[in-house]
């Protein structure tokens, strides 16, 4: 990675916002700021600006940020522009031709580290909250960030650097009239140590997972209606529409956000499972729609009320049923029971489709954000426990030199989270709690 | 004495017996200069060598040619294995040594070594010249000069030597001695920073004055192991020590004694404040055992003979330095010591050292070419630490003074020594530094048994092992590699008799039983190899895990880097790899204080900077 250059992004999560951050930072974001916003001030500042860039004067907050008092330590600058993307892509194409590079993702983060400016722990915080999707995954992200992992896992390391002090001190220090540690006592402690970090990670979500949007799959018959629900739900045309059956000739899909986050809506190519594939494409795109309704997290199966053939069957149970077209309903009656009848046309069923999907995709969450964990995180902890177990089951033989050694490990992977715990610390460890020496 | 040597070593303790011998065995003409011939390898503290990690590094040291394992054996008059229930990693040998014959030994084996000159005198000034300064020679008390290409100090506790003992100060490094005044004044005009520690001893009791008939006596190993590979060798544990042995003698502290010790605080010059320096907390004084661990109602009070013919007994567990009245009722509450006499009082001694993030690996100091430090001067504690230094400076020195460049360094996968000296150069000792095994993170491998496997060789290369301990060696690792063949050659319950062997429930007693060739091999080599086969596994699996560090090991900094261009380096991160200027990536991440962003950026720094750089190392 090259920290001399200047580099440029949005730096707010993506998707409709009032307001939208360009961050601009590197040795020349001071100057090429200047160049459209020439009363910025040369210390640290917050003001609002007009900005003249591409024959445009746009009236924005700018961030002046001065090296090393700056997120990356760098020079650096962020423009709060209002949310209109056309605008920020236009402010983004100036910065490039003046000489700034896209910023590749987490590369901010990157140079705050290098600049000393953020710890390991905070910098993953840091690069989970730029990839969250949604409220709650920003709370568990910013937890992370606040030192929760660190609160909760230190604990547990504090107790095992104890427990390896203790074993060390019965190897070192031979002489002493001192029983360190009952043996039913250590495999006591291990074991307790192993629970708490079984539950550690059985109570966090992975952040993979957690920042997985979930993808919801419309399942129909041709002209149920489900581009028009996909558009509908997004906000713009993503599906070419018309009132022939099989206009949609390939997977389609929006982000669409619901208020617990956003999920990936896809809407799959025509499906008339009972007719044999007429050419290869047809074919193809079959298997695609299989493919797609096999891992999807919700099935939603589209169905025009006033159709009266059975539903379309797939390989797997539908999680809802949306009845469409309502407003060309003849009886009231003629809707099944549990679907939610929509009108794209009317905008009937609107906010009980939103809410429906929003709880089917965030179920079983609670709503509460949990610590979340990226993978670094996770494997360290399983490599521990590994360590652990394996000391746990020696606990009672003679061979303390290998006990040593898989604590010794446990710790080692404990402490590539939250920091190396030192022979030294060990001693002081000893020292501190016993009267050692003759 | 000649005008001129190569190499003069000043100091003639632990360290400067042990250099002495390795430069002049390395071919170096070399002087020892000290203030008193006849105190040379004295034990100022404890009449004992070895121990954990230390007996490990005696073993290091012998393996290489050194002379501590040789005049520990020949005066040894108690032996053990400590831990000896415990894996055979972390067996650790001890001896009590005769204190008298050991200096004796020592003294003997240094006057019949070639190319070495022992030389009483003060040395009050190391002389440079040149715009980097070289060593040029000495200036002695007597106004003499020496001169020479390179200079090893070896001074102990006697730079600015302070005795305490309560409120009475004397100058001197041990009861009856002198102090080296004139070199620490010497040592900050050539530009090295120096710190002060503390260290203790307890007071010497008159043996015939003590009562033993109702103390717990504490004999040695009934069939000892030697420290010397020379005396292991093909011996088969047939070795025997050369002196009688004798035991120790074992009692304890009492609550009344604690209070006593309380009430006179105010006298302990470590609590009086006299004395601000820091002393060692593995090794406390009885008044610091007292205050720190209130809760405890005894401790123990070693009693060790200093030798055969001496009626010095050592009163291990009571380093003290309250004042002679105090010492005296305090003394004489405990069981067996009420009518002690006491020979000597316990003291506090507070010395110099010099900061060691000014020397190198090699132990010269980065400042002045051709000065070399070695022992407590370089904050240690310890005869072991002590000798270890020595021979590593001893063999820089007389590569040095022959115009080679200085390379001995031991890895931390090496051996303890290299433990050692790499936790000195990189992190600055706020106490005397003691080698324990927890140290050691290659702890598995830096064994009592292999410290010759892991560096005869290597000492056979730099030229301290001579022809004797080369083919003796030889013939031992000729025998070893017979007993691998054999486990190779055979079968037993279908598997290979290595991996038989290797099983938790097996040993050699047992192969003995079915393989018939197994009990034709020497116990020894044995025994050597059945410990081999058993770690084998565990230690591959610790190399895995410490692989990540050996790749850093490996990459070299490159000397006279300019840390303060390393752009993104923060300004913590340049002034401290400024200050310790490491030889290496991983060092650099072992100094306090550097988090692996630092090393990151300055790995980025170097792969950057330019090709010729990245391949240094």
């Amino acid at each position: 990675m090259n920290n001399d250059d200047t580099i440029c992004a949005i730096s707010s999560s993506a998707g409709p916002a009032a307001r939208m951050i360009v961050r601009l930072s590197g040795p020349a974001a001071r100057a090429m700021a200047l160049s459209i916003c020439p009363d910025l001030p040369a210390q640290v500042s917050a003001r609002r600006h007009r900005l003249h860039f591409c024959d445009l004067e746009v009236v924005a907050w700018v961030y002046g940020f001065v090296s090393p008092r700056s997120y990356t330590g760098e020079e650096m600058v962020e423009f709060h522009l209002p949310g209109n993307m056309t605008l920020v892509q236009l402010l983004i194409g100036y910065l490039q031709r003046q000489g700034a590079r896209m910023a590749e993702p987490g590369e901010f983060t990157a140079r705050a580290y290098f600049n000393g400016r953020l710890d390991l722990t905070r910098a993953e915080g840091v690069a989970a909250i730029i990839n969250a999707h949604g409220e709650r995954e920003l709370q568990a992200a910013r937890q992370l960030l606040a030192g929760e992992l660190a609160g909760r896992l230190r604990p547990m390391m504090d107790r095992l650097t104890e427990a390896l002090a203790l074993i060390e001190a019965e190897i070192d220090f031979v002489d002493e009239p001192v029983t360190f540690l009952a043996r039913p006592d250590l495999r006591r402690r291990l074991d307790a140590i192993l629970d708490d970090l079984r539950n550690l990670l059985s109570n966090s979500r992975r952040f993979e997972r957690l920042s997985h949007q979930p993808r919801v799959v419309l399942v129909g018959r041709p002209n149920a209606g489900k581009s028009t629900l996909l558009n509908w739900l997004a906000g713009h045309d993503r599906a070419i529409v018309s009132p022939l059956a099989g206009t949609t000739r390939d997977v389609l899909w929006a982000e669409v956000m619901l208020p617990a986050g956003s999920i990936h809506l896809v809407d799959v190519a025509g499906l008339e499972m009972d007719e044999s594939p007429e050419s290869v494409v047809e074919a193809q795109m079959r298997e695609h729609a299989r493919r797609a309704i096999a891992e999807a997290d919700l099935a939603v199966l589209v169905q025009e009320v006033n159709d009266p053939r059975p539903p379309i069957q797939v390989d797997r149970p539908f999680d809802l049923r949306v009845d469409t077209k309502a407003d060309l309903l003849k009886a009231p009656a003629g809707s099944v029971e549990d679907a939610i009848l929509i009108s794209a046309k009317t905008g009937l069923g609107r906010d009980n489709l939103i809410g429906a999907l929003n709880r089917l995709a965030f179920a079983g969450d609670g709503g509460e954000a949990r610590l979340a964990l990226n993978q670094r995180h996770v494997q360290s902890i399983e490599r521990a426990m590994d360590h652990l177990q394996q000391a746990a089951g020696m606990a009672e033989s003679e061979s303390i030199e290998l006990l040593a050694l898989e604590l010794r490990a446990a710790l080692d992977h404990l402490g590539r989270i939250l920091g190396v715990v030192s022979p030294d610390e060990l001693l002081g460890e000893i020292f501190s709690r016993f009267c050692i020496g003759k | 004495m000649k005008q001129e040597y190569d190499i003069l070593v000043i100091g003639g303790g632990h360290a400067g017996a042990e250099a002495a011998w390795a430069s002049a065995h390395l071919g170096a003409s070399v002087a020892l200069l000290t203030l008193d011939l006849s105190r040379i390898a004295q034990m100022s503290c404890n009449p004992s060598i070895g121990g954990l990690a230390k007996g490990q590094m005696v073993r290091e040291i012998d393996a290489m040619g050194g002379l501590m394992g040789i005049a520990t054996d020949n005066t040894a008059i108690q032996l053990r294995m400590l831990n000896r229930s415990k894996g055979p990693a972390v067996w650790g040998p001890r001896s009590q040594s005769d204190k008298y014959r050991y200096a004796a030994e020592v003294q003997r084996l240094l006057s019949n070594c070639p190319n070495l000159d022992l030389i009483s005198g003060e040395v009050v000034e190391i002389l440079t010249e040149g715009e980097r300064p070289a060593v040029r020679g000495v200036t002695l008390a007597d106004g003499n000069t020496v001169r020479c290409r390179a200079v090893i100090v070896t001074t102990g506790t006697f730079l600015r030597a302070l005795m305490h003992t309560g409120e009475t100060k004397t100058e001197g490094g041990r009861v009856g001695e002198g102090s080296a005044r004139g070199l620490s004044g010497c040592l900050t005009r050539l530009g090295l920073e120096l710190g002060r520690l503390k260290t203790g001893t307890p007071p010497r009791l008159q043996r015939d004055s003590i009562d033993y008939s109702g103390l717990e006596v504490q004999w040695g190993d009934e069939h000892p192991l030697p420290f010397s590979y020379l005396n292991e060798y093909g011996q088969a544990g047939r070795w025997r020590p050369p002196l009688p042995q004798v035991p120790c003698h074992l009692s304890a502290t009492n609550g009344q004694i604690h209070q006593i010790i309380r009430d006179n605080l105010h006298r302990a010059p470590m609590y009086s404040g006299q004395i601000q320096s820091m002393g060692p907390r593995y090794c406390p004084s009885i008044e610091d055992k007292v205050v720190r661990f209130a809760d405890k109602t005894s401790h123990h009070v070693f009693l060790e003979p200093e030798g055969l013919d001496t009626d010095e007994i050592y009163c291990n567990g009571v380093s003290t330095s309250l004042p002679a009245d105090v010492q005296e009722r305090i003394v004489r509450l405990v069981p067996g010591l009420e009518r002690v006499k006491f020979l000597k009082y316990g003291y506090a001694v507070e010395y110099d050292m010099v900061w060691p993030t000014q020397i190198r690996a090699t132990l010269q100091t980065k400042r002045i070419a051709g000065l070399f430090l070695a022992g407590q001067i370089n904050g240690t504690s310890g005869y072991e630490e002590a000798a270890a230094q020595g021979l590593v400076a001893g063999v820089n020195a007389a590569q040095y003074a022959g115009g080679k460049e200085c390379d001995f360094v031991l890895g931390r996968d090496q051996a303890y020594i290299g433990v050692m000296i790499d936790d000195l150069v990189t992190k600055p000792p706020t106490e005397p530094y003691r080698m324990f095994t927890s140290r050691a993170e290659h702890r598995l491998h830096l064994r009592n048994d292999n410290a010759d496997l892991r560096l005869t060789e290597i000492g056979r290369r730099m030229g301290t092992v001579d022809d004797a301990r080369w083919t003796a060696f030889e013939a031992m690792r000729a025998a070893m590699e017979r007993g691998f063949d054999l486990l190779r050659q055979n079968r037993m319950d279908g598997v290979n008799a290595m991996e038989w062997l290797r099983r938790s429930q097996t040993d050699w007693a047992g192969l003995c039983t079915l393989l018939p060739g197994a009990s034709a091999v020497d116990p020894d080599i044995a025994s050597r190899i059945e410990i081999q086969v058993k770690y084998e596994g565990y230690i591959a699996r610790q190399d895995r895990q410490i692989e990540r560090f050996a790749q850093l090991e490996n990459k070299r900094i490159p000397d006279g880097l300019d840390f303060a261009a390393v752009t993104g380096l923060r300004n913590e991160a340049k002034v401290k790899f400024a200050q310790f200027t490491p030889r290496s990536l991983g060092q650099a991440l072992r100094i306090s204080g550097i988090t692996p962003a630092d090393v990151t950026v300055l790995a980025i720094h170097m792969d950057r900077s330019s090709p010729r750089n990245a391949t240094g190392g």
